[in-house]
């Protein structure tokens, strides 16, 4: 299994820690694009900490639509620990996406770092 | 005279049972001896794809479990190991055991690989059902423990190519097997089960036909880390199928192959594998499930199979097919011809062809219970002691999972739980004499220091330094800010790394230590222990995967994915800088259980926990003990109840240990795990560390079939009082109709009350006992005697007691006739109605959760599920206990069960909480919430969002019970005004990261 | 039926139907609908589900039970539950409620079983017309191997085995009895002929009276004992086969002597170079048709089919087969039974798409009773096909060893 090589992981206990802030301030550093990786609905090890984590997500989403930054550069992926190829597939996925809205005008400098996106797992 | 009882325990099998009965066996203060066959623990569940009903994936909530049982200090494991021979009497045994060579050194082999990869050998794997290959040398499965490869001789050629590739040393061709001695108190039996060779069953083609799989085959093409990596495709010629058949009871409810039980697991895995297969596929897949009964009895089961059959598109046909037949092209599609139920004939074509095996015990283990004298049945299964759960013949000696029967994970677990309190309860007294405890210096006083860092990067053999160029990564982040050390190993994890580590740390005076290496999942225990025994809080240490999130997945692009370790390096290191010590919170552990509920499930949870030396106050409402038992007269095998449970009762009263309270209930709740002071309604304040919830259920009153308008209806309990008490309207009768679903697999009670079945065939069989010459008619929807029980329909077919199936769209109509009650139901088979003249109606009515589950839900703060049963922490894993620590269930009011079930269960919740009454001091979970009061409004959203309980208000700010939190952070994330942040995982830590990735240091 | 009763529901029924069967195991089913399925036929015409006719045994319905078309129409086949999990025998069954049940014996079924009980032979072949055959046939057969000094063996004692053959072969067939005959004589075979007691032939197996059976049965294994032979072999006749075995192993309580197929022992002959074939002169494709009795439920599978292998070309298997194979429709005595003859026709469209599937041209039959439906069903179906018992394949590839020259 393979991947694209620019993503960056953080990894957190359950994807419901996630802040509204870490969000933010991962696209205010210049990451272009950011995702979060919560277990299966349903299937949360602590219960409801997925649901949380997308309620979350879209808010920041929308709040990323209103500064002009675009809702899409974020987004919510639901899988378990055992999706190895889809993870791959979601990495491939988001890379796509990034590519094709183009870095993010927050970016504090140009080329060399360019096309890392931060993801939050 | 016996001599002083041994404290320790032989657990036989390290499948799910064996892993769960270390477990609790280790934390209940006995060490702990698992011997497992093959190379690694873990038995079947790391094969499974999906689990029903939930639909977890199985190695996700099996892996902390391997982990757990892997690093425990007090178990040890024996793998590739054989018992040979038991000698001794309970409390002192002699265990002998074969250890077969391995020919890798366990504590040398990291699991990297590279051995394999240099194997030249292919061989089928036994892990993926033959459908993939492994090597000669080769690890059962990526998240196997022991992490360790192993040779099969069979097929190693000895060439040498793995010695030369290991560069840990750790192959050895020379290792011979070895006979070793251990003296245990007790053992624990449950080496699992074989499943049935399809292949006996000549006419559906398995082995002959490459479409048709077995089960386990198509669990392993479900599973993401099988053969196809989860793409729904035929090993054959790997196109995705569009029609899939399930064909049930393969090797199950055959006598002609002697199989003539039900192997109780097969019509959910069926179900199960039907849903998932659909959500794999791309493209619409059609689906078809061939049964007989379908038997979804347990907790949740039958929503899964409505939900199946009513929202997911999946087609049941009630018939056993006769025959499989081969397309005759290419496609090697499969034709099923059969019967449907008014006797017309179908031929449908499928693409592909599923076999539901059955479970029969493996031949090696049925040699073992023969040396041991064990009671076996027919099959050759364990033959458990009546109305134990857990007991043989051999006192000692406990059997648990499917050892003694085919049985699901959750009864598996729980059976395990109980296997393990039971011998918990024999050795009592030499509880906590052979346990290990580990020794650690003070921690250092970091605080107010300014960080020194050290990084540790690992080259895992070639797998990080293959692709990875570790020292640019380690020159990298000698640079970084706060960097004292960096340096580059082999292994990190090896025992000579780790003594490295330790000196490094102090040498450099380290006060936060990173390792870039693998997954923080398997090794970041084993680095916080090292940190540990350096001094250092084990909350300063931090780990970079750069191996699994890295390596493993850039393998073809050098450059880039040493960027990314330098990157991952940077960030982690940045977020290490600001780590703070967490300081372990402990509490005492008050040593008294409560238990609520006086039946059965409650007095044997009670006798159990005061056998281990706990005080026990048992709360019964009632005035007298027993519960719903005291109407019972016979157990499903035939066992005197009534003597059973006067016996139990004398026990339970005279018992120095236990304090019982009849005529109360529960008033008032307060406190957690290990120290709860409840109240109850005569006043009394009891405190206590645990508490099990077993106020059992009741019996249904019907509305319908005129019960209570003919005196001649009864239930089914109030006809087996009828019966044991000689009502003439019972000894007159010459016509029983027994009407079964009564009130169960509704709408408004959409689960099967699991029982009833069984206990109607009991009832015909002692009916006809009594006088051959009456007619007993069962009107039934699905016989559901799971396992054994299956042996009890046959027998009363044989006895001449007549089975009519009804659908619930056309019950069975009954009217008062001139002298008896008319009954009306069409016959399944011939299709025409049957009136029956009955002068005595059976109702198999249902088993409802009792209203004071409601209260005591409140009460205790755990949840019901919709039936208004208690809802267990994990369907699967853990089914005794509840997510809020502390707090167990057992018997009925979990879900309906049998006697003998409840009592297992009632075992296993003993033994579950003596995991806590067997500690001096409770400690939190590494990481945990906490409050900035000053910041906290009060608003609620904590205590409304915690799912364990855990935040309190108090002084109009929040807390957090540190051991009740389990360091989700869902508070954290979610609290508006940033009061709470979660040790390790704050906010600013997180920014840390991404301001190192991206800005140049 | 428009209704069950169960006030009128004879329970007794079971019980004496498992007394007489001496066995309770049909009381195991479980309604699965397995023998439904495995019925060949019972998708083919009405009143022909074996579940059914169970159904009503359990229930206890003896008057439905004594008028139930199932079971004459039932061939007895066994295809239905010989795979059947819960041990369930419906050919048995059906065998049991014909004989002690039943009153209404179709067609000439019992006629022929009292004659062969009168008679020792189905055909009522008196024993002057007999001997005259085997005269005749041996002259033939003098000529044909120009072998003056050649004889039929008759009650020969203590030869390697007596042969057991069919009433037809001397009334109707006598030309296959002299292929058998003249293969014995290129194998060198030690064998002998019963002047007394010859046909293994036994329709009781299918009338169901086991008084009947016995009578007919009975003698042919004395024969066996009376001639000392070391075995009983008996010719291409699947009902006489099964007869034979099933009556040793159920009711003959006298010394113990192998019973074989002729089919096993030209097997063993191939294989041992005691006959040599020429395949080259039976170059036409070649199916198998497998007989109940001797396949599925005497279990002779293989020896029948490497003997085609080297006596033809081109042999074709047709499927299902062997242990699966369908019956040819006129099992269970159904050629005595004209009044069916529509439903035994009906049953042989099973057996016709078989056939035509192979494209064979040839039909292997080794069965007297298949034999004459299948001769039915070509004309029927006009399928142009050439039905021969294997001997008559095998005495076809027949390479008759070099005389020896003369003393």
């Amino acid at each position: 299994m393979q991947y694209v090589p620019n993503i960056r992981i953080v990894e957190m206990p359950c994807s419901g820690t996630i802040d509204h802030r870490v969000l933010l301030q991962a696209f205010e550093d210049g990451a272009d694009g950011v995702f979060v990786a919560g277990c299966m609905e349903g299937d949360c090890h602590f219960q409801k900490g997925n649901y949380r984590a997308r309620k979350r997500v879209n808010a920041v989403k929308k709040l990323l639509d209103e500064i002009g930054l675009g809702g899409e550069r974020l987004e919510m992926y639901n899988l378990s620990a055992a999706m190895g190829p889809r993870f791959a597939e979601i990495a491939n996925e988001m890379t796509e996406r990034v590519r094709r809205l183009g870095p993010s005008p927050l970016k504090k400098q140009s080329a060399g770092t360019m096309e890392k996106e931060g993801d939050v797992a | 005279m016996s001599a002083e009882k041994t404290g320790s325990v032989l657990v036989v099998g390290a499948g799910i049972a064996g892993i769960q009965a270390s477990l609790d066996l280790a934390e209940s203060g006995y060490y702990v001896y698992l011997v497992e066959g093959s190379p690694a623990i873990g038995g079947t569940m790391p094969m499974l794809d999906k689990t029903f009903p939930t639909n977890d994936c199985s190695m996700c909530i099996l892996s902390p479990k391997l982990v757990e049982c892997g690093r425990h200090l007090n178990i040890k494991t024996y793998t590739c190991a054989d018992v040979v021979d038991v000698q001794g009497e309970p409390g002192n045994f002699t265990v002998t055991i074969r250890q077969r060579p391995r020919y890798v050194d366990v504590d040398k082999c990291k699991g990297c690989g590279e051995c394999a990869e240099a194997c030249p050998i292919d061989v089928p794997s036994e892990f993926d059902q033959g459908i993939g290959e492994r090597k000669a040398i080769y690890k059962p499965y990526a998240q196997a423990f022991p992490n360790a490869y192993v040779i099969d001789k069979e097929n190693c050629i000895e060439c040498g190519a793995c010695e030369e590739a290991c560069q840990a040393g750790a192959i050895d061709h020379s290792m011979e097997e070895e006979t070793i001695e251990l003296k245990v108190g007790a053992v624990v039996l449950c080496p699992g089960f074989e499943k049935f060779d399809a292949s006996k069953l000549a006419y559906y083609g398995y082995g002959r036909y490459p479409n048709v799989l077995t089960s386990l085959e198509f669990e392993r093409i479900l599973s993401a880390s099988g053969p196809f990596q989860g793409h729904l495709v035929r090993p054959y010629d790997k196109k995705e199928p569009r029609r899939i058949a399930w064909i049930q009871c393969v090797g199950s409810r055959n006598c002609r192959v002697e199989h003539g039980y039900c192997s109780s697991v097969c019509c959910m895995y069926a179900i199960k594998e039907a849903v998932i297969a659909r959500e794999h596929s791309k493209e619409p897949l059609e689906i078809t499930i061939f049964y007989m009964d379908m038997r979804t009895y347990g907790k949740g089961f039958e929503k899964y199979y409505e939900r199946a059959r009513n929202e997911q598109g999946v087609r049941f046909i009630r018939s056993r097919t006769y025959e499989i037949s081969e397309v005759e092209d290419e496609s090697k599609n499969l034709r099923i011809r059969y019967a449907q139920e008014d006797g017309s004939i179908c031929e449908e074509e499928f693409d592909l062809v599923v076999l539901s095996i059955g479970l029969e015990p493996s031949s090696s283990i049925k040699e073992l219970g023969r040396k041991l004298g064990l009671t076996m049945n027919e099959y050759g299964f364990a033959e458990p002691a009546p109305l134990t759960g857990v007991g043989t013949n051999k006192p000692g000696i406990f059997v648990a999972g499917a050892f003694s029967g085919p049985k699901d994970i959750p009864e598996t677990v729980m059976q395990a739980s109980a296997a393990a309190g039971a011998s918990a309860s024999l050795l009592a007294e030499a509880r906590g004499t052979l346990v290990k405890e580990k020794e650690f210096p003070p921690e250092k006083d970091v605080s107010g220091q300014p960080p020194r860092i050290g990084v540790f990067v690992c080259h895992c053999g070639v797998n990080i330094g293959g692709v990875v160029k570790v020292p640019e990564v380690v020159e990298m982040a000698k640079n970084l800010p706060n960097v004292v050390y960096a340096g580059e190993y082999l292994y990190a994890c090896s025992q000579d790394s780790q003594a490295a580590m330790k000196q490094i740390i102090e040498e450099y005076d380290l006060n936060r230590v990173v390792v870039a290496s693998c997954s923080p999942r398997t090794h970041k225990p084993l680095f916080q222990e090292t940190v540990r025994e350096a001094g250092l809080n084990r909350a300063l240490f931090e780990m970079a995967n750069i191996r699994d999130q890295c390596s493993w997945v850039h393998m073809h692009e050098p450059e880039k994915a040493t960027e990314k370790a330098k990157d991952l390096v940077k960030m982690v290191v940045a977020k290490a800088a600001l780590l703070e010590p967490i300081p372990q919170v402990s509490a005492g552990v008050t040593k008294v259980a409560l238990v609520i509920g006086g039946g059965v499930s409650g007095m044997t949870s009670a006798l159990s926990l005061a056998d281990l030396g706990y005080r026990v106050h048992l709360v019964e409402k009632e005035q007298q003990l027993g519960g719903v038992a005291r109407r019972i007269k016979q157990g499903l095998k035939g066992e005197d109840i009534p003597s059973f449970l006067s016996d139990l009762i004398a026990r339970v009263t005279t018992h120095p240990n236990i304090q019982v309270h009849v005529g109360t209930e529960v008033q008032a709740v307060a406190g957690y795990v290990g120290n709860f002071v409840t109240t109850l309604t005569d006043g009394q304040e009891v405190q206590h560390g645990v508490a099990i919830i077993a106020i059992g259920g009741e019996e249904y009153k019907p509305t319908e079939y005129l019960y209570g308008e003919s005196d001649r209806v009864f239930t089914q309990l109030e006809l087996e009082e009828a019966l044991a008490g000689g009502d003439p309207r019972i000894e007159n009768a010459r016509t029983f109709v027994l009407i079964q679903c009564v009130g169960s697999r509704e709408p408004q009670r959409p689960y099967c009350s699991r029982v009833c079945c069984a206990k109607s065939v009991k009832l015909a069989l002692k009916l006809k006992e009594k006088n051959p010459a009456v007619n007993v008619f069962v009107l039934y929807r699905d016989i559901r005697t799971y396992g054994f029980l299956e042996d009890y329909y046959l027998e009363a077919r044989r006895k001449g007691v007549v089975f009519i199936r009804y659908d619930s769209a056309n019950k069975p109509l009954v009217e008062k006739g001139d002298s008896a009650l008319k009954v009306t139901v069409t016959d399944h088979v011939l299709g025409v109605p049957v009136v029956i003249d009955a002068d005595v109606i059976g109702l198999a009515s249902a088993i409802v959760a009792p209203e004071s589950n409601r209260q005591l839900s409140q009460l205790f703060k755990v949840p019901l599920n919709e039936d208004g049963f208690f809802l267990e922490a994990h369907m699967k894993l853990r089914p005794v206990d509840f997510t809020s620590e502390g707090i167990f269930m057992a018997g009925l009011a979990h879900g309906p069960k049998n006697l003998e079930e409840n009592i297992a269960q009632a075992k296993a919740a003993a033994g579950r909480a003596s995991t806590i009454l067997g500690k001096d001091q409770l400690e939190s979970h590494g990481v945990v919430a906490v409050v900035q009061q000053d910041k906290c409004a009060a608003c609620l959203t904590c205590v409304r969002l915690c799912p364990y309980n855990a935040p309190k208000i108090r002084n109009y700010a929040a807390e957090i019970e540190p051991l009740l939190c389990q360091g989700c952070g869902t508070c954290a994330g979610e609290c508006p005004n940033k009061a709470i942040t979660l040790q390790g995982y704050k906010d600013r830590m997180q920014m840390a990261m991404s301001r190192a990735l991206f800005r140049e240091v | 039926m428009s209704m069950i009763v169960a006030a009128q529901l004879d329970p007794a029924f079971r019980d004496e139907l498992a007394e007489k069967m001496k066995s309770l195991d049909f009381a195991n089913c479980l309604a699965c609908g397995m023998c439904t399925a495995g019925c060949a036929f019972s998708d083919l015409h009405p009143d022909n589900d074996p579940r059914k006719m169970l159904r009503k045994v359990i229930l206890g319905m003896r008057e439905e039970i004594l008028k139930d078309p199932f079971i004459w129409y039932c061939t007895m086949c066994e295809r239905c539950t010989i795979e059947c999990p819960m041990c369930v025998n419906i050919a048995a069954v059906t065998r049991t409620i014909r004989g002690n049940f039943r009153t209404d014996s179709p067609g000439f079924l019992q006629k022929v079983v009292d004659d062969t009980i009168k008679s020792g032979n189905q055909m009522d072949v008196q024993p002057d017309e007999y001997l005259e055959t085997l005269e005749w046939l041996q002259e033939e057969l003098q000529a044909e191997l120009d072998d003056p000094a050649y004889r039929i063996p008759l009650d020969v004692e203590g030869a390697d085995f007596l042969f057991g053959f069919n009433a037809r072969e001397v009334k109707y067939y006598p030309n296959e009895l002299q292929n058998i005959l003249k293969i014995f004589y290129a194998a060198g075979a030690n064998y002998t002929l019963s002047t007394k007691k010859w046909d293994a032939t036994n329709l009781a197996l299918f009338s169901g009276r086991d008084d009947d059976f016995w009578k007919i049965t009975g003698p042919m294994l004395q024969e066996v004992v009376r001639l000392k032979a070391k075995e009983l072999v008996v010719t291409e006749c699947g009902h006489a086969f099964r007869s034979v075995r099933w009556g040793y192993r159920t009711f003959w309580k006298g010394p113990q002597f192998p019973i074989r197929s002729i089919l096993e022992v030209l097997d063993e002959w191939i294989q041992q170079g005691r006959i040599k074939l020429d395949p080259a002169r039976n170059p036409e494709p070649v199916t198998l048709h497998d007989p109940c009795n001797l396949v599925r439920k005497e279990g002779v599978v293989e020896p029948q089919r490497r003997v085609l292998k080297a006596a033809v070309m081109d042999f074709r298997e047709m499927w299902p087969n062997s242990r699966w194979n369908y019956c040819c429709g006129a099992g269970g005595g159904a050629l005595a039974m004209p009044e069916y003859t529509e439903q035994r026709l009906i049953k042989a469209r099973r057996k016709v798409d078989q056939l035509l599937a192979t494209g064979a041209k040839i039909v292997a039959i080794p069965c007297h009773n298949c034999m004459d439906q299948f001769n039915d069903l070509n004309k029927h179906y006009k399928l142009g096909m050439k039905m021969e018992h294997v001997c008559s394949i095998v005495e076809r590839a027949l390479v008759m060893p070099g005389k020896k020259p003369k003393a």
